[in-house]
Parts: structure tokens; C-alpha cells; sequence
């Protein structure tokens, strides 16, 4: 069991993978954007995140960027789920050491072998 | 997962608000907005629609919406150009979208023909004027791939780069990891640095990992996390290579939208009947709270601040509960207004005319009753407008007019109500024909003292309609009569002013709810009235000096130099004037909106009530003039006055009765 910070601006796809690591046996921490889930890491201590990255506010790019300079976040697993498929994107990603690059639609079981293989 | 179903109806529901988001942008952009903001923002309405549905499976709108964000991307990227050829083609997209979206929630037979044809051009558009390549294939492949090319061993190198452990990953997880998916040997490779050069963030050496009867798709969905990290050579490829549409979003790097103020608000889903019982019963509070306020003020004798203290407090906390719960049924007007943009297309091309349609005051909020109950009188008046008021691009031209007609509709609130207004720039109403038909169809007795404005609204009259050609829009007898109807029955009122070659405006006011009034009681003869405050503009003390009485038994009342009519109360319900009729010294006065400002004769006032509004309809039948009725604090039961159609109908009696002596003389 671990603790997953699950983060997407659309309440149907955030619920979906809520759901997923839910029944996975995870407790899920839930944020609808990057400042949210800027203030979940820092309460929840979660062991991955999960975020998507085009959002509101802060996006998951940006957040992952400010999550590496906390104490809280530096060798967390955090993992953008995204149609984005941009190679300029990709590179972005890879400069602010996000994790991994998981495209959607997601397959929950592929969700859950990632947290236990990351975790 | 039992709870798929709902989040795909929570998906749907997004849908819908994303798709009217897009049609603003559209629209914005037909009005000629190309700034990045609403392009971005158009991209991203698409781009989330399509990720949701690929997510949900719905292959039909994800493979059109794939097509339709290829282009939306390549127009914020300047690669296509929004104009006039392309424009009409995303519209055209929006609105298959919709009907995607419709097919997917309710099933039904999709129009595969129009599907393809749209997906054509849209492609058209993405491939610079190259044959359409189809829509490209999903992601989902990567699923669906058949695992025939299992080997027997497979060497893997990894090679992790600098920053594999910032950025969160693990060596020693990962082999463990690896483990479970037939890892069989792992050897490290690589030169070690001086001690003093080591970093120990960095992993200066790599693997080579071998592999036993492990599935190369499972090895490819092992390693594929660890792309942005790591170089990994040596998985086999399975048939196709990961087909993920690379060319897809060239996105630029601060592609990142902001979104004009459309934060993330949490919201709950209430079925509208639980609503409606709070409201009920908060309603009954009101009553009871207002009853024990009054019979507390009965009982009491002497002062009791801290009782009066606390009553206030109830009184002020129960006002406060009731608008709370009454802005549960609030939302704004857009979700209305946002469908006219397609009617109005759609209407230009069965109707053969050019007009664009400019939408303001979306925000204003209404209660969700009357939204609901205003799309098909909306519609109708457009229609008509189209229909009627709007001429063909020629006709304009050689009126001296623009090719294309402007619809305007709006929206605001006006004290306790909420004003439409739909203007068009067509030929106005043909006032000759008008009477001429209310004539002939024996609507109207004679044409003599009709002002052109009663002559505008003779159109609202049952069964008239000028339309000399049955046209499948909007010329089937049944026009703007059902309108008004629908209205009347909202408690709205509507009216039609028009200046002929220049165009005509139509206004609708209505409550704001159906459920609440803000009220004036005041005291007639006995009995006790509600006036709805938001009309009552003030009250005067009547004296001789500032009446006049007409020769025709019109009393008028003297205000700051101007005259207003003054009414007794039986007399606008058709009654005989009392005996006591004179001994009034008061009068409230009412602004109409369509009469201008009239006085009412009362004997006192009571005071300003919140009253919760009874229909008379469920419980009696619908009295002109009377909007409804209510219980005081008292038990008792008093009428809400409609002042305004009740001084319609007084002009009405008095237009009816001379004319009669005229016939019969």
C-alpha cells in the first residue's frame, strides 16, 4: 500500500485514477491542479505522484519543476500522464527530472504495475 | 469498476461545458479574435474532450476529435491559418463533436457519411491542402498489439543518465522490479571514476540485463517510464513500433493555456427534487418565523430586548438561509444563450441569409426552472427574427444595408428580474399588413386608437401570423403567441417595439425565480395585497391640491411636475368603484415598464415582506392580474398584485367599451 498523489484538472479523468489506485489498495490524495498538489506534497508526504500536465494555475510541468527544489519532493517518483506527445515537451519534462512520460488513455492495471515497479 | 458509468456521465457533463466553451471561442474568433489566449483555448477545450474520450473508449469522437485538435494545434501554431476557409470548417467540427458526443451518451444511428466528410476537411486543412491521411491511429495500440514475438532471452541495456535519482528513481527498486518480469542476469558495465570525482547523485555506470521468456510488450511498458531518464537499447519491437503521434502537438513550450477564469470549482451533483423540497420547506420557515415574529410582538407586553434581539436575528439568519438555498438554483443564462450561435448558422443556410449573431450578458444568473423553460421561447424568437425580420443579403444590399444581419441578444438583471432583450437590423414589422391580417383574421374590432406600438405587439395574438408562404422555420400559425404564452406562464411578460427599415427589438422580462418575491403589503379596503417591491418606486400622501380628475373619471395625481394616472384597486379588478373610494389619502407608485409609472390607491402600507410565492394555477386556476398569492405572518392569505398586465387589461376594458357604444350608436 502507498501513498499516491493523484493530480488532474478534469474531475471525470482525476476521478477515474482515483478510483484505479483506490482499488489498488493506495491511499489517494487528490489535487485539480499543479498548486494544489504543491500544497498535498508538502501535507501528504506521498511515495509517487501522478499528474497530468496541461492545467490550470500551475501546470504539471511547472509543479514537478518547484517539487524537485523541496526537501518533500526530491526523489519522489513523479510520473506525468498526458496525450501530450510533444518531443519539446518530453525534453522539458526530462530538464526538471520528471520521472516518467505515460501516455493516456491509461490502462488502471499498467497504472498499478507502475507504482508497485517505481515504489 | 461499477463507478465507470458515472464518471463517464461527470465526462459527458464536462463535454458539454467544454464544447460550449469551443463554440465561444469559435465564435470569437469568427468575430474576428485570433489572439493566442482563445486559440490556446480552443486547442485545450478539443485536446481535453479527446483525452477523456479516449479514456472512456468512445473510438468514434476520439478519432474525429483527434483530427479536429491536429488542426486546432496547427492553427495555434500559426501553420494554419484562421480565415474564412478554415473557419467554417472547425464550426462544422464543433458541431459534429456534439453530435458525437450525442451518439456516445445516447447511442442512435451516427451519420457516418457527414462524419467522414468533415473529418476529410479537417484533414484537408491539417495536411496544408494534402490528401487526407485518414485519422491517425490512438494510442490504444499499444494495448491491442498482439504478443506473438515473445523471445526466448533478451539483453537490455540501460544505461541511466545524470539525473535518474533526482529525478526520483531508484537502481535498486527498479532491478527488484525487474525481477518480476523475468529478469535472469544483470552485469554492470562502465568505468568507475576517481573517488574525489564521484558524484553521488550521478550513476556513471550501466546495466546489461537479460531477460527469460519475458513479453516484449511487458519489457517495453517496463522500460518506457524510464525514457526520460535513461538510454535503453535492445527491446525487441513488436510488429508496428509504438505508433504515438509524434507530429501531433508541436506544442510551443508555454503552450500551457491560462484560462480566462475558468478555475477548478468543486461542485456536487444534486437532483433538482431534493432542491426543490429545501426549498419548500425553507419557504414554510419563512412563514412560520414571520408568524411567531408577529405573534411574539402580540403576546408580549413591555420590552424584551433579548427576545427581540434574538427574533431579529432569526428573522435576518432565516433571509440568509433562504438565499443561499435559492442560489443553489441559480445559473448563469449561458447555458441557453450558448445554443443560439448554432441555431443561428443552421438557420442561415435553410433561411438563405447572412446574419451573426452577438451574445452579452451570458453570466447574468437565473433560476434553473425558468433556464429550462427558455430555450424553446428563445429559439422561436430567433427564428422568427430570421424568418421575418432579417432580409436576404440582396434585399439588404439594395436597401443601402451590410450583406449580413446582426442579431443582438443580451441579458441583465433589472431589480428582481431579468431582461432579454433580441434585437435584430431587418425590415421591422410591416404595421399596414399587421392590421390589415388582425383585421381580417377578426383579432381586432377597428384599427382607431391603436398606438404603433399595440400594433408591433398584435403579433403576440393567438393565431396570427403574417407569413404568407408555410415555411419549415418558423411560418406554421403557431409563433410568437406560443412565445408570449411560455413566457406569461414563467411569470415574464413580453413586448415588441420595431422601427420600420431598421429593425425590431423584442424584450422579455422575467423573475429571477419562481419561488420567492420581495413584497410591499399594503392594506385595500381591508384586505391585504403584495405589490413586488422591485416595482414600487415610491409612496405619496394624496391631498387635493396635488389630484386632478379628468372629465372621463381618470384621476391623475401630480408628482414633481409630471401627471400619473392613479387606479383604485376594485376598479382595475372590473369592480364597481366602493362607497369609500374617496376617502383614500394614499398611493403607492408602480413603474409598469410597458405603461410607464401609474399610482394605486391603498389605505395604508404594512410594510416590506419576503413572500413566498404560491401559484394560483396548481391550486385555483390562473387570474390575470393576480401573479399569485401567499401567507402572511398572520395566516392570512393575500394576493400578489400584477400590476402591470392589470392595468393591461384596465386599457383593454376601456378600449373594448366605447368602441362598442360607437357600434351601437
Amino acid at each position: 500500500m502507498r501513498r499516491v498523489l493523484a493530480v488532474d484538472d478534469t474531475r471525470s479523468m482525476l476521478g477515474l485514477l482515483v478510483e484505479c489506485l483506490e482499488d489498488g489498495g493506495h491511499t489517494v490524495f487528490a489535487a485539480s491542479d499543479g498548486r494544489e498538489a504543491l500544497a498535498a506534497l508538502d501535507t501528504h508526504r506521498p511515495d509517487i505522484v501522478i499528474t497530468d500536465l496541461n492545467m490550470p494555475n500551475m501546470t504539471g510541468l511547472e509543479f514537478i519543476e518547484a517539487a524537485r527544489q523541496r526537501p518533500e519532493g526530491r526523489f519522489v517518483p513523479m510520473i506525468l500522464l498526458t496525450t501530450e506527445t510533444a518531443q519539446e515537451l518530453k525534453d522539458e519534462a526530462r530538464r526538471i527530472q520528471a520521472s516518467g512520460w505515460l501516455c493516456k488513455p491509461f490502462d488502471p492495471d499498467q497504472i498499478l504495475d507502475l507504482v508497485d515497479q517505481l515504489t | 469498476m461499477d463507478q465507470d458509468e458515472d464518471y463517464k456521465d461527470l465526462f459527458f457533463t464536462e463535454c458539454d461545458e467544454l464544447l460550449g466553451e469551443l463554440q465561444d471561442h469559435l465564435t470569437q474568433m469568427n468575430d474576428g479574435e485570433r489572439g493566442s489566449e482563445v486559440l490556446n483555448a480552443a486547442f485545450r477545450a478539443v485536446h481535453s474532450i479527446k483525452g477523456g474520450a479516449a479514456a472512456f473508449g468512445l473510438d468514434a469522437l476520439t478519432n474525429f476529435t483527434h483530427g479536429f485538435e491536429t488542426v486546432m494545434d496547427d492553427c495555434r501554431a500559426g501553420r494554419v491559418q484562421v480565415d474564412g476557409t478554415s473557419l467554417p470548417v472547425l464550426l462544422r467540427a464543433s458541431d459534429m463533436m456534439l453530435e458525437l458526443l450525442e451518439h456516445s451518451r445516447n447511442g442512435g444511428a451516427l451519420r457516418q457519411a457527414e462524419v467522414h466528410v468533415v473529418a476529410q476537411s479537417l484533414a484537408a486543412l491539417a495536411g496544408g491542402g494534402q490528401p487526407p491521411a485518414g485519422s491517425a491511429p490512438m494510442d490504444d495500440d499499444l494495448q491491442d498489439e498482439p504478443d506473438e514475438a515473445t523471445a526466448d532471452t533478451v539483453t537490455v541495456q540501460f544505461r541511466p543518465g545524470r539525473t535518474f535519482l533526482t529525478s526520483g528513481h531508484d537502481p535498486l527498486r527498479m532491478l527488484r522490479s525487474a525481477d518480476r518480469i523475468g529478469l535472469a542476469e544483470v552485469r554492470i558495465a562502465g568505468d568507475l571514476p576517481a573517488l574525489a570525482d564521484l558524484d553521488p547523485l550521478a550513476c556513471p555506470w550501466s546495466w546489461t540485463m537479460s531477460f527469460v521468456e519475458a513479453e516484449s510488450a511487458t519489457l517495453r511498458d517496463f522500460f518506457s517510464i524510464y525514457d526520460l531518464c535513461a538510454e535503453i537499447d535492445g527491446i525487441p519491437t513488436v510488429g508496428a513500433p509504438p505508433s504515438i503521434p509524434m507530429q501531433i502537438a508541436k506544442a510551443s513550450r508555454n503552450a500551457t493555456p491560462p484560462m480566462t477564469g475558468l478555475g477548478y470549482t468543486k461542485s456536487l451533483r444534486v437532483p433538482l427534487d431534493r432542491i426543490d423540497r429545501l426549498v419548500n420547506l425553507v419557504g414554510e420557515i419563512v412563514i412560520t418565523q414571520a408568524t411567531v415574529a408577529q405573534e411574539m410582538s402580540q403576546t408580549r407586553q413591555g420590552s424584551d430586548d433579548m427576545l427581540e434581539h434574538s427574533i431579529d436575528a432569526l428573522s435576518r439568519q432565516v433571509r440568509e438561509m433562504q438565499d443561499s438555498v435559492m442560489a443553489i438554483r441559480a445559473q448563469p443564462i449561458k447555458s441557453v444563450f450558448s445554443r443560439m450561435p448554432r441555431i443561428v448558422r443552421d438557420l442561415c443556410a435553410t433561411l438563405k441569409r447572412e446574419v451573426r449573431i452577438e451574445v452579452s450578458g451570458e453570466d447574468t444568473e437565473v433560476d434553473t426552472s425558468v433556464i429550462e423553460e427558455l430555450v424553446e421561447p428563445l429559439t422561436h424568437m430567433i427564428r422568427n427574427a430570421m424568418d421575418h425580420g432579417i432580409e436576404s443579403p440582396e434585399e439588404r444590399l439594395a436597401a443601402g444595408k451590410p450583406r449580413d444581419g446582426v442579431l443582438r441578444l443580451t441579458a441583465q438583471h433589472r431589480g428582481e428580474r431579468v431582461l432579454i432583450t433580441l434585437e435584430d437590423d431587418g425590415r421591422g414589422i410591416d404595421r399596414d399588413r399587421v392590421v390589415a391580417v388582425a383585421l381580417e383574421r377578426g383579432l381586432i374590432a377597428t384599427a382607431a386608437g391603436l398606438s404603433t406600438e399595440d400594433i408591433d405587439n398584435l403579433i403576440f395574438l393567438p393565431g396570427f401570423s403574417t407569413a404568407s408562404r408555410v415555411s419549415s422555420v418558423s411560418g406554421r400559425g403557431v409563433g410568437m403567441d406560443v412565445v408570449k404564452r411560455k413566457i406569461q406562464a414563467l411569470g415574464g411578460r413580453c413586448l415588441t417595439r420595431s422601427t420600420p427599415g431598421q429593425g425590431t427589438r423584442f424584450q422579455v422580462t422575467l423573475p429571477l425565480t419562481l419561488a420567492v418575491l420581495e413584497g410591499m403589503i399594503v392594506e385595500v379596503s381591508g384586505e391585504r395585497y403584495v405589490v413586488p417591491l422591485s416595482a414600487v418606486i415610491e409612496a405619496i400622501q394624496l391631498c387635493e391640491s396635488n389630484m386632478e380628475h379628468l372629465h372621463n373619471g381618470q384621476v391623475l395625481v401630480a408628482r414633481r411636475g409630471e401627471y400619473l394616472p392613479v387606479y383604485e384597486l376594485p376598479e382595475l379588478f372590473g369592480d364597481d368603484l366602493p362607497p369609500d373610494a374617496t376617502r383614500r389619502n394614499m398611493a403607492i407608485i408602480v413603474d409598469t415598464e410597458t405603461s410607464g409609472q401609474v399610482g394605486l390607491l391603498v389605505d395604508r402600507l404594512i410594510g416590506q415582506r419576503q413572500v413566498v410565492l404560491k401559484g394560483l394555477e396548481a391550486n385555483f386556476k390562473p387570474i390575470t392580474g393576480i401573479s399569485g398569492a401567499t401567507i402572511l405572518g398572520d395566516g392570512r392569505v393575500a394576493l400578489i398584485l400584477d400590476v402591470p398586465s392589470l392595468i393591461e387589461r384596465q386599457k383593454h376594458a376601456r378600449r373594448q367599451q366605447p368602441q362598442h357604444r360607437k357600434e351601437t350608436a
